[in-house]
């Protein structure tokens, strides 16, 4: 909770700060899909394959800088894994359990533009909230959220293309996403926890993005 | 956990306050027409040409392609297995290898921004029967992105931060460390594995300086600060720094010989998983490069490293040759 607090001062903080700075603002709306998975320690016998999911979401964009904007993209985001095991008379590796996680996410994002205007680079911190966790196999469907840490922070790159229509303009981008906490409970990463037993496994991969931007 | 979590997001605040102020400093002057992301060519201050070398990070901002391609040998590492009366009477001899397989693209996006990418293959080895045995085998992989931002250079001077995600996987065969373990437990665990994978994952935020002295000599400095999670996983999550500083000398400035030179020293106390170093280590440098042209150089990195190897008494002496070729767009 704390570090929930500490994200919404920083955001307090930096939004009115950059507005100073300069005056353009722009709202919007963005949809995509996320193709992520899980990175860190495999299980025995198994390998961890990326899983499809929807994200949406809405932005707020202040100027901050010639041709540098603060985003903020409240959005929900799926996000996960395949796990798949070898299995006796199988050559290849078979798709087994399917973990899907359900975050509502916060990234804040500084998108910059290549000298031309049109390319940009964008980056920044994206802290998430976990609203649904199930763990599928052909035979079950389960909640494990209670097993999963409720927060998720990552640390995003990304390129995308604008183009922009009078008022408006219309934006893709490709990120990437590398999440910095492990996927297990939040007790598992206490200072007293055992660093041996605790599985080092983080969401990562990366989304698609397109979404529309209306200058205010 | 909160309080990773916290230093986090306080990196984070002070990044995206601070992103934009190099750039604020000349909020006031005109956007630098002539500037362009293509052609800026290898890194220079006024007159003075600096040597291309990833013994430590560049402060300029640049669109550059970089491989290296490397080896390294640790001579006569000894191991002692039993010592009478302090003397050693069985022990492990041999050599360790390296390889490293490295490639960086750079892409300047404004005249104070660059991004990068790269990725990194290296593998360690033993020689021969006692020293495979000794140290194992070790595979290492990596991927590392990250912002570069100037945030002030003139004639003379440069100063840049970056901040970096670096995510790598060490595979490693530790044939001692499993018999040892075996000995120690009386029988084979089923927790006591051969090889072993350990994911790794930490951030990187630095300060890059560096100075014209004259037309010929140019010095370079960095200092980073890392944190994440440590390769022996009993560590959980450390604090590791790395600093160095570099002697740059290019001749094509007064004798027009296409060659330039630079000495350099590191110390750094994050274990790799590759030199198998568990601390504090020093690495010198002597780099001769190629500097007759703006968009290529190559060079060669002679390194010599004195680094604390596991199960060893002694620091191992660590020789690398490292060729690199860098191509400025």
């Amino acid at each position: 909770m704390k570090a929930v607090c500490t994200v919404l001062i920083a955001i307090m903080l930096i939004v009115p700060l950059a507005g100073q700075a300069r005056a353009g603002v722009s709202i919007g709306l963005l949809g995509g899909v996320t193709r992520m998975s899980w990175n860190g320690d495999t299980p025995e016998k198994g390998a961890y394959r990326p899983i499809w999911g929807p994200a949406a979401g809405a932005e707020i964009g202040v100027d901050i800088y010639r041709a540098t904007t603060l985003c903020l993209q409240p959005s929900f985001v799926r996000r996960g894994t395949k796990i798949a095991f070898e299995v006796t008379g199988e050559k290849e590796r078979v798709d087994s359990v399917e973990v899907v996680l359900d975050y509502f996410s916060l990234p804040l994002l500084v998108k910059v533009e290549t000298l031309r205007g049109r390319f940009y680079v964008s980056g920044g911190f994206e802290l998430s909230w976990l609203l649904k966790a199930r763990y599928r196999t052909d035979a079950d469907d389960l909640d494990v959220k209670f097993e999963l840490g409720e927060h998720d922070l990552s640390v995003n790159f990304g390129i995308g293309y604008e183009f922009p229509a009078g008022p408006t303009s219309i934006w893709f981008e490709i990120r990437y996403a590398q999440s910095l906490i492990n996927v297990g409970s939040e007790e598992a990463g206490t200072p007293g926890a055992n660093p041996v037993t605790e599985p080092r496994l983080k969401n990562n991969g990366v989304m698609l993005l397109v979404g529309i931007l209306y200058d205010l | 956990m909160q309080c990773r979590i916290h230093i986090i997001v306080l990196t984070a605040v002070l990044l995206l306050g601070g992103a934009p102020s190099p750039a604020g400093a000349h909020d006031d002057q005109a956007p630098p027409e002539s500037w362009s992301p293509w052609g800026a060519g290898v890194p220079e201050l006024g007159e003075t040409r600096f040597v291309s070398t990833s013994f430590l990070p560049s402060p300029f901002v640049r669109t550059v392609l970089r491989n290296k391609l490397g080896y390294g040998k640790a001579d006569d590492i000894r191991l002692t297995l039993i010592e009478l009366d302090d003397d050693p009477v069985l022990g492990l001899e041999g050599d360790v290898l390296h390889a490293v397989l490295d490639i960086e693209y750079k892409h300047a996006v404004r005249e104070w921004l660059a991004v990068w990418g790269g990725a990194r293959l290296s593998a360690r080895l033993g020689n021969e029967i006692q020293s495979l045995l000794a140290q194992g085998v070790s595979l290492f992989t990596a991927l590392e992105l990250g912002w570069l931002v100037r945030i002030y250079e003139s004639d003379r001077h440069i100063v840049s931060t970056s901040i970096s995600l670096n995510n790598s996987n060490s595979t490693i065969v530790d044939i001692y460390g499993w018999v040892d373990r075996i000995i120690e437990d009386g029988g084979l665990e089923p927790d006591n594995e051969l090889v072993m994978d350990v994911p790794r994952l930490y951030g990187v935020l630095d300060l890059r300086y560096a100075a014209a002295v004259s037309d010929m000599v140019g010095i370079q400095a960095s200092v980073a600060g890392l944190y994440g999670e440590a390769l022996d996983r009993q560590d959980g999550n450390e604090w590791s720094y790395i600093l160095g500083a570099l002697l740059h000398f290019d001749l094509h400035a007064r004798s027009g010989v296409p060659v330039g030179f630079a000495v350099g020293c590191k110390r750094t106390s994050i274990a790799d998983p590759v030199e198998s170093s568990q601390g504090d280590s020093n690495a010198f440098l002597l780099n001769a490069s190629y500097t007759g042209r703006r968009d290529f150089t190559f060079g060669l990195d002679i390194t010599y490293y004195k680094v604390p190897m596991a199960r060893l008494d002694e620091d191992a002496n660590v020789f690398s040759a490292l060729a690199s070729m860098w191509y400025y767009f």
